[in-house]
């Protein structure tokens, strides 16, 4: 089974989950004449987010475990800083050197089970163990579930772990609390989700409740910016730019509540961050399905396709080069101060606008309400004239008004609010489908150009991309098929009336 | 392990919103933390979006035919547990009054956690009575917020009285201003007054905030769906007062 299939499995049957990704290394050690392995034992590094956990477990049964932070690559018991840790590996190999040996690159995918009152009561881990750090399924040593007990739900655990076991052939299931203090280390420290929802008061005005979310954005940017310049993960970049949009999306449609003439230097940054990115993200996002592309073309290995991708790692090479030239600037770290700033004074600024001292509730009301009305009005234009570039218009103008709602989505009840958003959520997902599906084809063609030109290429590799570029194009045309029939769904009169309910 | 109990005779007065809180506040510090829920009403219970169950029930664990390790659940947060609340708390005096050294059994399965927690922290009832009494034989600290009112005040001096009164207990007070309303000249009065008339009294105050209120619609900490707000910062600033006093 690969990990797709696993991690497809495990949102299949635990549909209440909610997840993190990660990646990390794993490098295991042993002495030269082995006598860790020999004694039965297993000794793991983790390094993770710059830090390293080690690990000693016994084999096959796992019932002795240690685990402890340990500040540098141990190269001798003496380098090991928990005492417990160091003395039990010293009974195992006395005075002998601890000498790195395999290394594996784990992708590592955390999922918290709730039950219907949203109360976590145990956790799923699935984790892919790799050979080499592109992650590539050809490359993919082991994939492995862990379940994760939660003390006092341990009834639901073994229920889960029944089933992986009775229905669905799983041998051993691995349990280990390990793992979990690991992966929830970085959540609990580090972690700020950027699609935070912030309680609202309906009455606060509104320029604080913006300043407050506007404020929450600028540091899910700064959070992620190290993991970014270190290029740990490609999670830290797609925060980021999650932060940035919906920053961007604030400030181009809720209206007159910053002075005009000085939120706009800053809008045109944030502008500016999102194209700096743009490319980097464009790459990581067609490395990590790279797999996929491979098995889409008729070929036993997918070896056709290895020139295109060294010409995407080149290509994300460069591209993060260019990303750590606009990031580690004067210009940048000015603009982080001064956006903190302005936003900070503009919660308790008496500088009037015109709708700064409005209650939130009234201004968000009157922005979903005008957002709404312009993608009836684009959509309809759509349905009589169908053209690319007004499906391209239309899809932004829909991740506006799903940013919108989303940032104001606690003013309105939950039960009320789950009906547009999924109406919403059905129309973009089409208009995402025709787009990326374009975008892919257009840059496949660019891809296909550059490698023609190149006469070390071989001309199966072009026959692929050319493959994949037809591909491409079959699912934008079915796609373009079904927008009129969810343009309908999102402009019928139930969900105006419901929409205009809420919000108008 | 230290452990705390919010206390106070008056109910409604921010005892379990204190209590998960700062049991928050404490879990982000790296402390392992235990939340035991003493109140029948189970609110902070139901904050932590556990169901207000023990089985079978909370007798069993004062006559020591259940250990409390059998009954402790995780939370949403890696590292803060709950002791749930129970229908059955409303007569955990009776059941109390059944054990022999009624006053000191709580002090009993405090004992039986110390070595796996940093810090244990019971919400309480409102009430005198053996419950209370347990709470002030096996905590170290009772933490005491308090409206700034006069029957606020009056009954903190009850308590005082009461706690002074019995040499044995060696709890040590920490009253702090709770519902803060900084437009209220009484309020400003009493807040002027206190650090004098309370030297053993915290600095950190918690404003009047009607967020607090959504924690039951968010079930969770102020600080999960509320970073920034006024009161997650109050919270943080008392947690970081309150350590610094016990450590």
């Amino acid at each position: 089974m690969r990990i797709k299939e696993l991690n497809a499995l495990v949102t299949s049957l635990f549909p209440r989950s909610s997840q993190v990704n990660i990646t990390f290394t794993r490098q295991l050690y042993d002495t030269f004449d082995r006598r860790l392995a020999q004694k039965g034992y297993l000794l793991e590094e983790d390094s993770i987010d710059l830090k390293l956990i080690l690990r000693l477990r016994s084999l096959p049964s796992q019932d002795d475990i240690i685990e402890a932070p340990n500040s540098k690559h141990p190269r001798t018991c003496q380098e090991v800083n928990s005492n417990k840790l160091k003395d039990k590996l010293r009974s195992i190999v006395e005075q002998r050197a601890l000498l790195p040996g395999v290394k594996y690159y784990v992708k590592s995918t955390l999922y918290d089970i709730s039950n219907q009152d949203g109360k976590i009561v145990f956790r799923i881990v699935v984790e892919g163990l790799f050979n080499k750090n592109n992650f590539r399924e050809v490359n993919c040593i082991a994939v492995y579930i862990v379940l994760l007990e939660l003390r006092g739900y341990e009834k639901q655990c073994a229920k889960a772990e029944r089933l992986l076991k009775n229905d669905f052939a799983f041998t051993e299931v691995l349990d280990s609390k390990i793992t979990s203090k690991l992966i929830k280390k970085r959540r609990a420290e580090d972690y700020l989700p950027p699609n935070y929802c912030m309680a609202l008061d309906p009455n606060m005005p509104s320029k604080e409740a913006l300043a407050s979310i506007l404020l929450y954005n600028l540091d899910v940017m700064e959070k992620n910016e190290a993991g970014i310049l270190k290029d740990i993960d490609i999670e830290f970049l797609h925060d980021f730019r999650i932060a940035n949009r919906r920053s961007r999306s604030i400030i181009g449609q809720v209206h007159d509540v910053f002075p005009q003439s000085q939120i706009n230097q800053y809008s045109k940054y944030l502008a500016f961050l999102s194209d700096l990115t743009s490319s980097r993200r464009d790459l990581d996002v067609f490395l990590w399905d790279f797999d996929d592309y491979v098995q889409l073309i008729s070929s036993d290995d997918g070896e056709e396709l290895e020139s295109l991708y060294q010409l995407l790692l080149s290509q994300r090479k460069k591209a993060h080069k260019k990303l750590l030239s606009g990031f580690n600037t004067k210009r940048f770290k000015n603009f982080k101060n001064d956006w903190r700033k302005f936003l900070l004074q503009s919660k308790t600024s008496q500088l009037q606008t015109e709708n700064g001292n409005l209650p939130v509730q009234k201004v968000a009301n009157e922005t979903i309400w005008r957002i709404y009305n312009k993608i009836l009005k684009q959509g309809k234009r759509l349905t009589k004239k169908y053209d690319y570039d007004s499906i391209h218009s239309l899809r932004k103008t829909g991740k506006k008004l799903r940013y919108i709602i989303s940032t104001f989505e606690s003013l309105y009840p939950e039960y009320e609010i789950r009906q547009p958003i999924k109406s919403l959520k059905y129309l973009q997902n089409n208009l995402g489908e025709i787009t990326d599906m374009h975008i892919q084809r257009e840059l496949m063609k660019s891809w296909e150009m550059e490698l023609a030109s190149n006469l070390k290429v071989y001309p199966e590799t072009i026959v692929a991309i050319k493959e994949l570029e037809n591909y491409c194009n079959k699912r934008e045309k079915i796609a373009e098929k079904y927008f009129n029939k969810k343009f309908q769904h999102f402009s019928s009169d139930k969900n105006k009336k419901m929409i205009d309910k809420l919000f108008h | 392990m230290d452990v705390l109990a919010t206390y106070n005779i008056k109910g409604g007065v921010g005892k379990t919103a204190s209590a998960v809180n700062l049991a928050y506040c404490a879990f982000k510090h790296n402390l392992r933390v235990l939340v035991w829920d003493l109140d029948p009403q189970g609110a902070a219970t139901y904050y932590f979006r556990i169901k207000p169950k023990i089985k079978p029930g909370a007798h069993r664990l004062v006559s020591k035919a259940k250990t409390i390790n059998d009954v402790i659940k995780a939370t949403n947060f890696d590292g803060l547990d709950l002791l749930p609340a129970d229908f059955s708390n409303r007569n955990m005096d009776l059941y109390l009054n059944e054990e022999k050294k009624s006053g000191l059994r709580f002090k009993k399965i405090v004992k039986q956690i110390a070595p796996e927690y940093d810090l244990l922290i019971m919400d309480c009832p409102p009430s005198i009575s053996l419950v209370s009494k347990n709470v002030f034989f096996a905590s170290d600290y009772l933490l005491i917020p308090t409206i700034p009112t006069h029957l606020s005040f009056r009954a903190y001096d009850q308590l005082k009285r009461y706690i002074n009164k019995h040499e044995n207990f060696k709890v040590t007070m920490l009253p702090f201003l709770y519902m803060v309303d900084k437009r209220k000249s009484i309020h400003k009065q009493f807040r002027e007054t206190f650090p004098n008339t309370y030297p053993e009294g915290l600095e950190s105050q918690i404003s009047y905030s009607s967020i607090v209120e959504k924690m039951g619609i968010y079930r969770a900490p102020v600080e999960i769906f509320d970073t920034y707000s006024g009161i997650a910062t109050d919270f943080n600033n008392l947690w970081e007062e309150i350590y610094r006093r016990i450590k």
